[in-house]
C-alpha cells in the first residue's frame, strides 16, 4: 500500500498472522498426535475414559464425518438460523473436545505462550510512550487498535478453548478445518462488500442498498436454475438455464443497480443514504416478484460448489474472498484511482478544478459495490442452495459499514484503508464465534456482540488514540527540549 | 488614554518550540492598535492566547486594570473580547439574522422572537450600511456580505476589545471603505480593536499604533507616524525589502504567438460578451470589484463554469468538450480564489496535492510512480521553498501562503502554456507574496501566458503587460504599455464608470 501511515499496522497485521500460522501449525502438529496416539496419551487419564480407548478411534473419523456434515447443515440453514446452528456446532465442538480433554494436558504450554504473547502485546502497546519508543503514528493508528482488538479477542477464544488455533487437513472434503478457516469463510460475504462500501465511504458517501442486493443476486440465480418451477418441480442436480446465465446475469443486474446509485448521487447529488435506501426497500420487493415469492431450492453441484467447494484446501468463499480483496487492492492502489477517490472524498469540488472526473469516479465506484454485492449474494445462495428474499443478506450493510469504520475508514470521507476493512470484517467474525463459545444463548448474542464492538469503537475513537499519543508526545517532546536547551 | 488591555511577557511553548518569547501588547480604548509579522511570527498564537485557545506558560493578562485568564473562546467572549477570524465562522445554512443572535436569541413566552431577531439583524445591518435581506440564508450572499454578518455579529456582543484577523482579505475597496466607517464609529465608541492584516495600506489608513512581531518576539510598537512602509517591511521580515519591489515586468516580443483567443464569452447574469487575447509570455491582470465578472470570467475559460456562449482557442485550437480535464489537456491551468473550496484538498499529502492535475491529465491507469511522485513533489517543495519537514504532511496543515504555493507547484507540475491565478497572494505575508508575484514574472519569462486576478491594484499594475477592467460582467476597459503613476486612477475611474478606454 501507498500509504507510509499504514505501515505500522500492517507490521502489526503480519505479526499477527504469522503469530497465527505458528499456532496454527503447531496446534495442526498436536492434532495429528491426538489422533495418531490416542491410546497412549489416554493412559495418564485413564482413571477419566478407561472404555473410550478402544472407542477413540472410531470416535474421531465418526466426528469428522459428524463435524463436516454439521457445517453443511449450518450452511444450509442460512442465516435466518445460523445461531442456533452455529451453537448446535460449538455444542458438538464442545463435545468432542471433552472427549479428547486429556489433550488440554498437551496443549497448555500453546495456550500459555498465547495468552503471555498477547498481554504482553497489549501491554507494550499501554506503556509504549517511554519505554519501547514506538512511532507515534503507530499510537494514533486506528488500524493498530483493531489489531489489537481482534488479538485480544483471539487470546480469550483461545483461553475458552485451547484448540482454537489448530487446522486439520480433511481428506474426505480436501478442507482445511479449523476454527479460523471457519471464521475465514463465514467472513466472506462481508468482506467481499465491504471493499466496495470502504470506496464508497472514501467517497464521504454509503451504501445500504448492499443487503438487498444480496438477496437480488441470490434470487435471479435460483430463478436460472430453477426456470419453471411447475415444470421442475424437485430440486436436483441441474440447471435449466446455461450455467453462465446463472453467474452472469445477477451480476449484471447488480451492476446497473450500483449504477442507478451512482447515477443518483454523481448526476442529482441525492445524499447517498437517501440515494441506495431506494434500492434497499425495493431490491427484496423486486427478488419477491423474480422468484414469484417462492422458495427455490437447488441441488446443482457446480452452484453449490461457489459456497461449499474448496481450493487448495481453502473452502471457495474465501479463496474468491481473498481474490476480491487483492483485486480492489490492486486496482486501487497500483493505479491512482485510489488516490483519485480520496481527493474526490475530501473536496469534491478542488477535484474537479484540478481536472479529475469526479461524476465519473463515484460512479464506477457505486457500480463496483453493487457488483460485489453481487458477488456476496452467489455465495450466499450458494451456502444455502436456496434464495430467501426476506433474509438473504440481512444487515449485511450494517455489517460492512461497521467493518470499513472499524478498519480505520473515516465516515466523513477521505483516506480509506483495504487492509483495515478486511480486520474489520474478521473482527466481526471472530466476535460472533467468541460469544458462541463463550455459551452464550443466542438471544442475547446481539447485545453481547454489540458490548465488544461497542468496547473496539471506543478504544479506536479519536480522544482515546489522542490521549495513547499524546503520552508518548508529552514524554518525547520534554526530551527534545532538553536537547535543544 | 488609559491601557485597556495589557500583556505582559506572554510566554507559549509548543512542542519543540517557542510559539511567544516574552511578547508585550498593549491596546487602549478607542484606539485600533495593527499587529503585524509574517506568517508563523506569532500573531495568531497571541491572539488564540487573548481569546483563551491556548493556555500561555508565563506571563499576565489584564483588562481594564484586572488580571483576566480566558480559558475558553467563550470565557473570552463574556469578559468582552471578541474575534472575527479570517475564515468565516458563520452556518451557511441558517438566515443572516439567525447568525447573528444564535445561542442569545430574544425569547418571548418561551418562544424566539423571530420578529425582534429579524428587526435586531436588520437594524444592526443598516447601521453597517449593508442593505439586505436578513431572513435570507448566508450562503445566498458573497463572502463580504457574509464577513460583515460576523463582523456585525461580535460587535453586537456588548465588546470591549474587537480583535479583527485579516477582516479585509476578500472584500473589494467599496466593502474595505465600508468596513472602516463601521471601524471608525467603533473607535468612537471607544472600544479598542486588535487588527491583523497583510494590506500595509490598510494598515496606515487606519490604525493608531502598531506592535510588530518576528520569530515569537516582540521587534518594537511604533505610533503610526513615527514609521515609514519600507521601514516596516523591513522590520517585520528582517532583511531588505528593495528586490522585492524591484520586479521588472515580463517583455513580450511584438511577434510572439497569441496563445489563448476567447471570444464573446458569455453567461446570463454573470458574464456579457468578454472577448479576449494574450499573447506568450503575456502577463494579463484582471481588475475589477468584487462579483464584477473577473473570476467569472476565468471560469469559463478554464471551464469551472459552463459558458453559454462565445469559444475559446487555445494554441490555435478550439476547446470543445468543456470540462476542466480538457482545459489542462489544452495547457491550462487555474489556481482558483476560493483555496479552501477549490483549491487544497484539505486530508491529501503535500506529494499528492502536487501531483493531483498531472495525474488527471494522465488518467488513473497510468499512475505516477511513488518514486516519481516523491521527486516531483520535492522539486517543487525546494523551488518554491515551501515550508514543511517533508512532502508527506497533510496540506491541510500547512499555513494559507504554503498551501497556496502548493496549488501553484500542482500547476506548474502539469507544464501550462496559460496560467490562470485567481487571487494567489490573498491572505499571504509580504515575503510570501513576493515570492509568488516573481514565480510568475519568472514563468511569463519562460513563456507562459498568465491571467492575473487581484483585488489589489498596485500589485496588478506592477506586474502586468495589460490590464484588463471589468465591470458589472462586461469588459469596461483594457489599459496598455506603460503604466505610470496615474494608472490606479485611471483604472478606478473605468471601475466607477467616469471613463473607458480601449
Amino acid at each position: 500500500m501507498s500509504n507510509k501511515k499504514n505501515l505500522p499496522g500492517l507490521a502489526l497485521l503480519a505479526v499477527l498472522c504469522v503469530v497465527m500460522v505458528a499456532m496454527g501449525i503447531w496446534g495442526f502438529a498436536l492434532g495429528g498426535t491426538v489422533t495418531l496416539s490416542a491410546a497412549e496419551l489416554a493412559a495418564p487419564t485413564a482413571t477419566e475414559a478407561p472404555a473410550e480407548e478402544v472407542a477413540t478411534e472410531e470416535a474421531v473419523v465418526e466426528e469428522t464425518a459428524e463435524e463436516a456434515a454439521g457445517e453443511e447443515l449450518a450452511e444450509a440453514a442460512g442465516d435466518s438460523g445460523v445461531s442456533l446452528q452455529e451453537s448446535a456446532i460449538a455444542e458438538h465442538l464442545a463435545e468432542r473436545s471433552g472427549l479428547q480433554s486429556f489433550a488440554y494436558l498437551k496443549r497448555f504450554p500453546l495456550l500459555i505462550t498465547g495468552v503471555l504473547l498477547g498481554v504482553a502485546f497489549v501491554v507494550a502497546l499501554l506503556i509504549s510512550g517511554n519505554k519501547m519508543r514506538m512511532p507515534e503514528s503507530l499510537l494514533h493508528s486506528k488500524l493498530t487498535y483493531a489489531v489489537v482488538a481482534e488479538l485480544a479477542i483471539l487470546m480469550v477464544c483461545l483461553w475458552i478453548r485451547p484448540d482454537f488455533f489448530s487446522i486439520r487437513y480433511e481428506p474426505s472434503s480436501g478442507m482445511l478445518i479449523g476454527s479460523l478457516i471457519t471464521i475465514l469463510n463465514r467472513s466472506a460475504e462481508i468482506t467481499i462488500i465491504a471493499m466496495g462500501m470502504t470506496l464508497v465511504i472514501a467517497l464521504g458517501g454509503t451504501d445500504i442498498s448492499v443487503g438487498a442486493l444480496v438477496a437480488v443476486s441470490g434470487a435471479l440465480a435460483l430463478k436460472f436454475l430453477r426456470w419453471d418451477i411447475d415444470v421442475y418441480t424437485t430440486p436436483g442436480d441441474y440447471t435449466v438455464q446455461p450455467f453462465i446465465w446463472v453467474l452472469l446475469v445477477p451480476l449484471a443486474v447488480c451492476l446497473l443497480m450500483g449504477l442507478f446509485n451512482g447515477a443518483l448521487v454523481a448526476k442529482l447529488s441525492i445524499q447517498p443514504i437517501i440515494a441506495t435506501l431506494i434500492l434497499m426497500v425495493a431490491g427484496r420487493g423486486i427478488a419477491q416478484i423474480v422468484t414469484d415469492g417462492k422458495q427455490y431450492t437447488t441441488g446443482y453441484t457446480p452452484f453449490q460448489f461457489i459456497g461449499g467447494g474448496s481450493f487448495l484446501g481453502l473452502p471457495m468463499p474465501v479463496v474468491i474472498s481473498i481474490v476480491v480483496v487483492a483485486a480492489v487492492a490492486l486496482f486501487t492502489r497500483k493505479t491512482a484511482f485510489g488516490m483519485f477517490v480520496e481527493s474526490v472524498g475530501v473536496n469534491r469540488s478542488a477535484s474537479r478544478v484540478s481536472g479529475l472526473r469526479s461524476d465519473r469516479i463515484i460512479l464506477i465506484v457505486y457500480m463496483l459495490t453493487g457488483f460485489l454485492a453481487g458477488i456476496s449474494g452467489l455465495i450466499y445462495s450458494s451456502r444455502i442452495s436456496s434464495c430467501d428474499s426476506n433474509n438473504a443478506g440481512l444487515n449485511y450493510e450494517m455489517d460492512a459499514i461497521l467493518a470499513v469504520v472499524i478498519g480505520g475508514t473515516s465516515m466523513s470521507g477521505g483516506k480509506f484503508s483495504i487492509a483495515g476493512t478486511v480486520i474489520g470484517s474478521i473482527i466481526i467474525r471472530t466476535i460472533v464465534t467468541f460469544v458462541l463459545y463463550f455459551g452464550i444463548t443466542s438471544e442475547s448474542t446481539m447485545a453481547f456482540k454489540a458490548m465488544i464492538i461497542a468496547v473496539v469503537i471506543v478504544l479506536q475513537s479519536e480522544p482515546v488514540r489522542n490521549w495513547m499519543s499524546k503520552r508518548s508526545k508529552a514524554r518525547k517532546s520534554t526530551v527534545r527540549g532538553e536537547v535543544h536547551a | 488614554m488609559s491601557e485597556l488591555l495589557e500583556m505582559r511577557g506572554i510566554e507559549i511553548q509548543f512542542p519543540g518550540v517557542k510559539a511567544l518569547d516574552g511578547v508585550d501588547f498593549t491596546l487602549r480604548a478607542g484606539e485600533v492598535h495593527a499587529l503585524l509579522g509574517e506568517n508563523g511570527a506569532g500573531k495568531s498564537t497571541l491572539i488564540k492566547c487573548l481569546t483563551g485557545v491556548n493556555k500561555m506558560d508565563a506571563g499576565e493578562i489584564r483588562l481594564e486594570g484586572k488580571p483576566i485568564r480566558p480559558t475558553s473562546p467563550q470565557a473570552a467572549i463574556e469578559m468582552g473580547i471578541s474575534t472575527v477570524f479570517q475564515e468565516i465562522n458563520l452556518c451557511p445554512n441558517l438566515t443572516v439574522a439567525e447568525n447573528i443572535f444564535v445561542g442569545r436569541q430574544p425569547m418571548k413566552h418561551h418562544q424566539i422572537n423571530w420578529k425582534e431577531i429579524n428587526r435586531r439583524a436588520n437594524e444592526l445591518m443598516e447601521r453597517f450600511n449593508v442593505h439586505i435581506d436578513v431572513t435570507r440564508p448566508l450562503s445566498y450572499y458573497s463572502t463580504a456580505i457574509q464577513q460583515m454578518v460576523s463582523i456585525a455579529r461580535a460587535v453586537d456582543i456588548d465588546a470591549k476589545v474587537l480583535i479583527l484577523d485579516e477582516p479585509t482579505s476578500s472584500l473589494d475597496e467599496n466593502e474595505v471603505k465600508q468596513l472602516f466607517a463601521v471601524m471608525r464609529s467603533l473607535k468612537e465608541q471607544g472600544i479598542g480593536i486588535i487588527f491583523i492584516t497583510h494590506f500595509l495600506d490598510q494598515v496606515f489608513e487606519m490604525s493608531d499604533r502598531l506592535t510588530i512581531l518576528r520569530n515569537g518576539h516582540l521587534v518594537g510598537v511604533y505610533d503610526i507616524h513615527e514609521i515609514t512602509k519600507l521601514e516596516l517591511v523591513t522590520e517585520m521580515i528582517g532583511k531588505d525589502m528593495n528586490e522585492i519591489f524591484n520586479l521588472k515586468r515580463a517583455t513580450v516580443a511584438e511577434d510572439a504567438p497569441i496563445m489563448l483567443k476567447a471570444e464573446h464569452l458569455g453567461a446570463p447574469g454573470k458574464v456579457d460578451d468578454v472577448s479576449l487575447h494574450i499573447k506568450k509570455g503575456e502577463m494579463i491582470g484582471f481588475a475589477g470589484l468584487l462579483g464584477s465578472g473577473r473570476t467569472e470570467t476565468a471560469e469559463m475559460i478554464f471551464c469551472v463554469a459552463r459558458p453559454t456562449k462565445g469559444t475559446v482557442e487555445m494554441n490555435g485550437e478550439q476547446l470543445k468538450a468543456r470540462n476542466p480535464l480538457d482545459s489542462i489537456n489544452h495547457k491550462m491551468a487555474f489556481c482558483p480564489e476560493d483555496r479552501k473550496r477549490d483549491g487544497i484538498i484539505g486530508d491529501l499529502s503535500i506529494r499528492e496535492n502536487i501531483i493531483l492535475a498531472m495525474q488527471a491529465k494522465r488518467g488513473f491507469l497510468h499512475p505516477i510512480s511513488r518514486k516519481e511522485q516523491g521527486e516531483i513533489a520535492d522539486k517543487y517543495i525546494k523551488m518554491l521553498s515551501i515550508a514543511t519537514p517533508d512532502a508527506e504532511k497533510k496540506i491541510g496543515e500547512l499555513s494559507g501562503g504554503n498551501q497556496q504555493k502548493v496549488i501553484l507547484a500542482r500547476w506548474m507540475a502539469t507544464q501550462p502554456d496559460l496560467l490562470i491565478l485567481d487571487e494567489p497572494t490573498r491572505g499571504i505575508d509580504v515575503g510570501a507574496k513576493a515570492e509568488i508575484q516573481r514565480l510568475m514574472l519568472e514563468m511569463c519569462n519562460n513563456g507562459v501566458s498568465v491571467i492575473f486576478i487581484s483585488s489589489e491594484l498596485e500589485e496588478v499594475i506592477r506586474c502586468s503587460n495589460r490590464i484588463l477592467i471589468m465591470r458589472d460582467g462586461k469588459k469596461a476597459g483594457e489599459l496598455g504599455g506603460e503604466f505610470g503613476t496615474n494608472t490606479q486612477s485611471e483604472i478606478l475611474k473605468i471601475i466607477a464608470g467616469e471613463g473607458a478606454s480601449a
